[in-house]
């Protein structure tokens, strides 16, 4: 069994697939999509459906490993049916999400510069705090502090421990940047997606 | 292949006789744990064609192939009737999996000699019993490609 005790599980093109909360850093719904952000890859489901504790999984053998989705680690039962456990660190093609497909919003968490250019005009007095927090953000989220623009080192310290919290408590939802504590995050996720019928996934072999 | 004391005294291994499409083939009775009738199957996308999805047994997860994709490398035909036999293979990583079947048909005891060894994949040989051909599997050979 894994070391994560809490898994996020999701549904995709009618699979379940249970992903440990300890790699999620952040989740957006993204139109009729959910996009799953962890560490080095970002997973694409059409819910969420729930999250639960598995204590006990089936480690694949070696039918499992050569029948199942590459990036199948084990396998569990959930209340909403037999799910597979995958590995964070390399998920299932299937789930994942080419970073072509991805927006420069989704990517960075910030707007396309032309975009900002567009924005000029409105910001008005509100500018210079604007793009300083834009600035801000796009660093933490590259986590390069290089080529910002902070301007003193209480700022820069201030920044990092900001990265750390992020990395290490808070997740945030629908795009909209809404940061709050991860236990709090996976509530809203629960609610967001919505608990479905996992009987609608299955089929009866008579 | 899984000990067999009666084998090992010659007296033949026993096997589970199923149907699977045309043929019928035959499963080394000590791997097999159970035939269920019904199962409800969660699809599995981005798996192998053979694999026919995840089901519940015994508060466990279990995958579930369909034996005939399997042996032809086609894709599953599914039919009202059919019936999952779980086995479990043995080895350094022992596997309970379900084989989605057409048919159990019967058990019976084949003679290592009976047996026209013809090694291919999961195919260990064949017998010639008084209804036909009965390919004799070796379900270890599930894992391998």
């Amino acid at each position: 069994m894994m070391g994560a005790a809490a898994w996020l599980v999701l549904r995709r093109r009618g699979g379940l697939f249970g992903v440990g909360t300890e790699a999620v850093r952040k989740v957006e719904v993204d139109g009729s999509k959910v996009l799953i952000r962890l560490d080095q890859h970002v997973l694409q489901a059409d819910e969420v459906v729930s999250l639960c504790q598995i204590r006990t999984g089936r480690r694949l053998g070696s039918v499992g490993r050569r029948m199942l989705p590459p990036g199948s680690l084990e396998l569990a039962i959930s209340d909403h049916g037999p799910l597979i456990l995958i590995d964070a660190g390399s998920p299932p093609p299937m789930l994942t999400v080419a970073p072509a497909d991805e927006t420069h919003e989704q990517r960075t968490g910030c707007p396309e510069r032309g975009r900002l250019a567009n924005l000029d005009g409105a910001l008005d007095g509100h500018e210079e705090h604007e793009r300083h927090d834009v600035t801000k953000h796009h660093s933490l989220e590259d986590g390069s502090l290089e080529d910002n623009s902070l301007e003193d080192n209480s700022a820069r310290e201030d920044s990092l421990r900001n990265r750390s919290s992020l990395r290490n408590q808070s997740v945030s939802l629908g795009g909209r940047s809404v940061e709050v504590e991860h236990e709090d995050a996976v509530h809203r996720t629960e609610w967001t997606g919505g608990p479905s019928d996992g009987d609608s996934a299955g089929q009866t072999s008579r | 292949m899984h000990h067999d004391p009666e084998a090992a005294r010659g007296e033949g291994r026993r096997y589970l006789v199923v149907r699977t499409g045309s043929s019928s083939c035959a499963l080394d009775l000590t791997m097999v744990r159970r035939i269920l009738r019904s199962v409800t199957l969660f699809k599995v996308p981005g798996s192998r064609p053979a694999l026919l999805g995840l089901a519940q047994w015994g508060g466990e997860p279990l995958a579930v192939i369909d034996l005939q994709a399997e042996l032809s490398g086609g894709r599953p035909v599914r039919s009202p009737d059919q019936v999952v036999v779980v086995v479990e293979i043995p080895g350094e990583e022992p596997e309970t999996l379900g084989l989605m079947v057409d048919e159990a048909l019967d058990v019976m005891r084949i003679p290592d000699t009976a047996i026209r060894s013809d090694p291919q994949g999961l195919l260990h040989g064949e017998v010639v019993s008084g209804e036909g051909v009965i390919r004799v599997l070796r379900l270890a050979a599930l894992g391998h490609e």
